[in-house]
């Protein structure tokens, strides 16, 4: 019997070994690809080059090391920490294939962690989490303490719980968008508590390091915090915990309350007529999609089946296995949230939605090599430059954070944004 | 047996010899190329080694390790890696997106794997003159893109558009769903740049006074001809860095426009666009609608897809795949041919549509189109008749219900305006982007080895397909394929129609070593069917040992082979172990392979 919650880095060899080294997976989906300065879609391997640092390379070092044909070495965790465990490669391999790249790729830092540890800057951020209950080692607040000092809404019984996430909450920079984005929220008619002090960290960081138990016991915590809120469904401001919430804590926890990003309520509100965007803001905007608001939050779907052979050797699975592809992200959401912003032109970058390239933000990359970090968001702030917009859209706090300061180094031709800001600066009576 | 050559051949080294060997290549290797761009860990090594059909080489899925991996930033110092390699007596082989076991040597632990990756750049459009000057890593996709913008087209390999440009012109073979507008990857080259085996720079191709690039040959004698022929040296004669390529007037907008989400985006196919599926009732047919839609020069794209293919394609999984490939109307459409059509105005997409109406009509088949007008609708009724001539009434009546579950989810996904031509619009794509053949040869199995397929007239490209389902019914039988129904010939017509190809795949599981084993044997069977039913050589003839058999009945061409390796390459520093081998004599296996697979020969009738 086989399933979609995997366990060990084996039980994914049989999908693993199936990798014909295409490099598919190093591109956007081909038909999708508009002009070659944007054609590849990996930043590990625009960065580095070499095929190791590709999902396909990471797959057969993967292979390798099951094998017994090689060991962690420092190269070798190296490579597979020089990458932005973002789900690009995972979306266009799966155009064509089955193939689970992006676990794959999760499970192996999993090994990597437990056989040559942490790299310096991964053990600075599971030592934040010990000490502080967040993963930014650069904030030495413990996370309760941030929250409690925010002195955001507590309301008994509101069915709106706003999940705030510690990339808002320990970062001063951010501070105005999230009180806007609860004003937002109170505008559009909805009762919104947040935790407080209560909110724990949702565990992403443990999770893309590889410590899967770590991540297991702070997933089941936050999982508890939410339901025993009482709310009806949970906004999140963070598009990193949106995507750990929909995607990966249901794997080790049942969370029965209904999770959104705060886009999503924008978009219902607005639809609702109950917020209404009434200034005009005469800008032209891309949207970034985040990697964790895109593609990485797709819900995880569970199965459980066997692999079957028909009509000789075509391999299917009885019952059918949902694959995540990358497509059941929130795309459409901050869309129409722009679209409704009157004199607001929205230009597409040409790599967008499930295939778009990351910022910088994800994977943990920024803690251990920064670096690359910094090229990557370099490389999308050149992307969004490319289109003659005046504003790169954004409501991810890391990715807000990494091409805020790439577009600066790159000399301030597009001014990085939130969302919701442009949103604030619309609707009346919010703007401040 | 191994299918290429023997493996294990080279310098006899101990470990602690090929470690100090390694050491000091290494060393020198960072001298020319920097720190940063040479790798020697093993897992490394091994992401280079896995390669697609390895299996058919070694029996695992990996090659033998190269002893470095090495990436140059540019011509300068690709001539200093191979000039290192000389020295130090190793061989070496270029990759540029690398997709094959041909890219890597039957030798372990003799090669440093030249990775081309860093050189990526279209160097040059000419759009005055319809020329691009590429680096090796300039993939199809990213050529035809910019191509595009200016009013021109490249042709893309069938290996698909993520695959390079410059390694399928000068190294490869090169067919594709263009040739019959685009011609063949050989025709295409006007001219290369060449760090030939033992270093020396070379530029290749005729120059008019300002340098620029216009002919591939001459004057004198063909260069081009010499470093690649039909097949390429695949790596065995130096390495390529720069390509000056034949590009193709475009008459469509600088940009498709695309919509919807993986795994199904659908197309917006251009207004003076058409693409078509025709169905005719016979290879007879066949023969006669690939000549006479050559002759028309109305496609631009045109091409054969297998029934298994076409659903593999179509099919967004292998569940949809491996249901559309059960309807009977889709599994019997054999005698079928794609086709796009593209034009500049309305006039003239109207006369392709009428010939092409009529073409079929005189036939007695039909077709599917994008064009949705009364007169299409008539030859699709034409297409339908055709069908049920093959699978009869109550096979068209068991169609209906899988058809209706396609239908039903072509309207979830793209909706219910976008039904009648969202097929098309996946044809569409699949021709032009070639963005979607990955998933008809790997998904349904994990992969595929090809066999047959020379470049032949239309007739015996046909004639090469009948040939190729009887030797392969046999190992359906055994279970160690896809069951395609024999039938597995991709191809289509080159230049015009004046020649033609079409390869028989087998698809099947590389991980299960009785089905390698099992298309091994499918393999050299097939390669003997070739020479017996004089269908030409194979697609699969790389390497010493298929060079042994072929070349006794293709005018020993192996021993030119041979003569111009020893010549340019005195050394063998360039590895060769696909291309040829000078000192190369079938050993005991590989003869007893022959004898085997030569008695339990399927019985082919033609």
């Amino acid at each position: 019997m086989l399933s979609n919650d995997f366990q060990a880095l084996d039980e994914l060899r049989p999908l693993a070994e199936k990798c014909p080294r295409c490099s598919l997976c190093k591109f956007p989906p081909l038909v999708r690809v508009e002009d070659a300065a944007s054609s590849g879609v990996c930043p590990s391997y625009e960065e580095f080059k070499v095929h190791a640092s590709s999902g396909g390379g990471l797959l057969v070092m993967a292979l390798s090391l099951l094998d017994g044909r090689s060991e962690v070495t420092e190269t070798f965790r190296r490579l597979v920490y020089g990458c932005h465990a973002c789900g690009a490669c995972d979306v266009s391999c799966k155009f064509s294939s089955d193939i689970e790249v992006q676990e794959t790729l999760l499970h192996l830092r999993a090994r990597v962690l437990s056989e040559r540890g942490p790299l310096p800057g991964h053990a600075a951020v599971l030592d934040a989490i010990a000490r502080f209950g967040h993963p930014l080692p650069a904030k030495p607040t413990p996370l309760g303490e941030a929250l409690t000092a925010l002195d955001l809404p507590r309301r008994r019984g509101a069915p709106v719980l706003v999940w705030v996430g510690p990339h808002f909450a320990l970062d001063p920079d951010r501070h105005a968008t999230l009180r806007r984005s609860i004003a937002l929220l109170e505008r559009g008619g909805l009762r919104v508590t947040t935790l407080g002090a209560d909110e724990p960290y949702v565990g992403r960081a443990a999770l893309e390091i590889g410590d899967r138990h770590l991540f297991r016991r702070l997933a089941i915590d936050a999982a508890r915090a939410i339901d025993a809120s009482g709310a009806e469904r949970v906004v999140c401001l963070s598009a990193e915990d949106y995507a750990t919430l929909r995607a990966d804590v249901p794997r080790v926890a049942s969370l029965r309350t209904r999770v959104e990003h705060v886009v999503e309520a924008y978009d219902a509100l607005l639809a609702a007529g109950r917020l209404v965007a009434g200034r005009r803001v005469e800008r032209s905007v891309t949207w970034h999609d985040s990697s964790y608001l895109g593609r990485l939050s797709e819900p995880y779907l569970a199965w459980r089946g066997v692999v079957r052979k028909v009509s000789g050797q075509i391999e299917v699975h009885d019952p059918p296995r949902p694959v995540r592809r990358g497509g059941g992200g929130c795309y459409e959401p901050p869309r129409r949230v722009l679209a409704r912003i009157p004199g607001l032109r929205l230009v597409e970058m040409p790599r967008r939605r499930e295939y778009a390239f990351d910022s910088g933000e994800s994977g943990q990359v920024e803690a251990a090599l920064p670096d690359f970090a910094s090229a990557t968001a370099s490389r999308r702030v050149a992307e969004a430059e490319r289109t003659g917009a005046d504003l790169l859209a954004t409501e991810c706090p890391q990715g807000h954070r990494v091409l805020t300061t790439a577009a600066a180094d790159r000399g301030g031709r597009i001014t990085v944004t939130s969302l919701t800001d442009r949103l604030g600066e619309s609707v009346e009576g919010v703007a401040s | 047996m191994t299918f290429v050559g023997e493996q294990g051949r080279g310098p006899q080294r101990s470990p602690e010899q090929t470690e100090r060997l390694r050491l000091e290549l290494v060393e020198a290797l960072v001298k020319d190329v920097g720190a940063d761009w040479v790798y020697d860990d093993p897992a490394v090594l091994d992401t280079y080694a896995w390669q697609y059909v390895a299996e058919a080489a070694t029996g695992s899925q990996y090659m033998p390790r190269p002893l470095a991996v090495v990436l140059p930033a540019d011509t300068h110092e690709v001539s200093a890696v191979v000039r290192t390699c000389n020295r130090l007596g190793v061989q070496y082989k270029a990759m540029s997106t690398g997709f094959g076991m041909w890219n890597a040597s039957m030798t372990p632990d003799n090669l440093v794997q030249i990775d081309l990756r860093r050189l990526d750049r279209i160097v040059e459009i000419d759009s005055q003159n319809m020329i691009a000057v590429i680096e090796p890593y300039v993939t199809g996709n990213q050529l035809q893109t910019e191509a595009m913008k200016v009013g021109l087209n490249t042709h893309i390999a069938g290996c698909g558009a993520q695959c390079s440009s410059l390694a399928s012109a000068t190294s490869m073979m090169g067919q594709g769903w263009d040739g019959v507008s685009m011609g063949f990857s050989n025709r295409n080259l006007l001219g290369f740049e060449w760090v030939m085996p033992d270093g020396e720079i070379v530029r290749v191709g005729s120059f008019d006074a300002s340098g620029a690039d216009f002919l591939g040959d001459g004057p004198g004698f063909s260069v081009r001809g010499i470093v690649r022929g039909f097949a390429g040296a695949l790596g065995g004669l130096g390495v390529f860095t720069r390509a000056a390529i034949k590009l193709y007037p475009w008459e469509g907008p600088s940009k498709l426009e695309m919509t919807g989400t993986s795994p199904s985006y659908d197309v917006r196919i251009p207004e003076h666009h058409t693409a078509a599926v025709i169905v005719v009732n016979d290879w007879d047919g066949m023969a006669e609608l690939g000549y006479a839609l050559g002759e028309a020069g109305i496609t631009t794209y045109l091409g054969r897809n297998a029934p298994s293919l076409m659903a593999g394609v179509l099919g967004s999984d292998n569940h949809e795949g491996a249901e559309l490939y059960r309807i009977p109307m889709m599994h019997e459409l054999y005698y079928s041919l794609m086709c796009v059509m593209t034009a500049r105005s309305a006039e003239e997409a109207a006369w392709q549509r009428r010939v092409l109406r009529k073409i079929v009509a005189d036939l007695g088949g039909g077709c599917l189109t994008s064009d949705l007008s009364l007169a299409a609708a008539w030859s699709f009724a034409g297409a339908l008749r055709a069908i049920t001539r093959r699978v009869g009434v109550v096979g068209m009546a068991r169609s209906i219900p899988g058809m209706l579950r396609m239908l039903a989810r072509d309207v979830r996904r793209y909706g219910i305006r976008r039904v009648p031509t969202a097929m098309q619009g996946l044809l569409y794509q699949s021709l032009v982007r070639s963005g979607m053949n990955m998933r008809g040869v790997f998904r349904f199995a994990g992969t595929f080895w090809t066999a047959m397929g020379s470049l032949v007239s239309w007739d015996n490209a046909i004639r090469g397909a009948k040939v190729g389902a009887q030797v392969k019914k046999k190992y359906i039988d055994r279970g160690l394929i896809v069951d395609d129904g024999g039938d597995n010939a991709w191809g289509g017509l080159y230049e015009g129609g004046a020649y033609a190809h079409l390869e028989e795949l087998a698809l099947y599981d590389p991980r299960d070593p009785t089905c390698r084993e099992g298309v091994l044997e499918y393999i050299v069977e097939t390669n003997l069917a070739c020479i017996e039913h004089h269908c030409g050589d194979s697609l699969n003839a790389v390497g010493p040992l298929n060079h042994a058999l072929f070349s006794p009945v293709c005018m020993d061409y192996d021993r030119y082979t041979q003569r111009i390796k020893k010549e340019f390459d005195p050394a063998n520093a360039a590895d060769a172990s696909m291309y040829t081998d000078p000192d190369f004599a079938p050993t005991g296996n590989a003869a007893s392979a022959f004898a085997r697979a030569n008695a339990d020969r399927a019985p082919i009738r033609i």
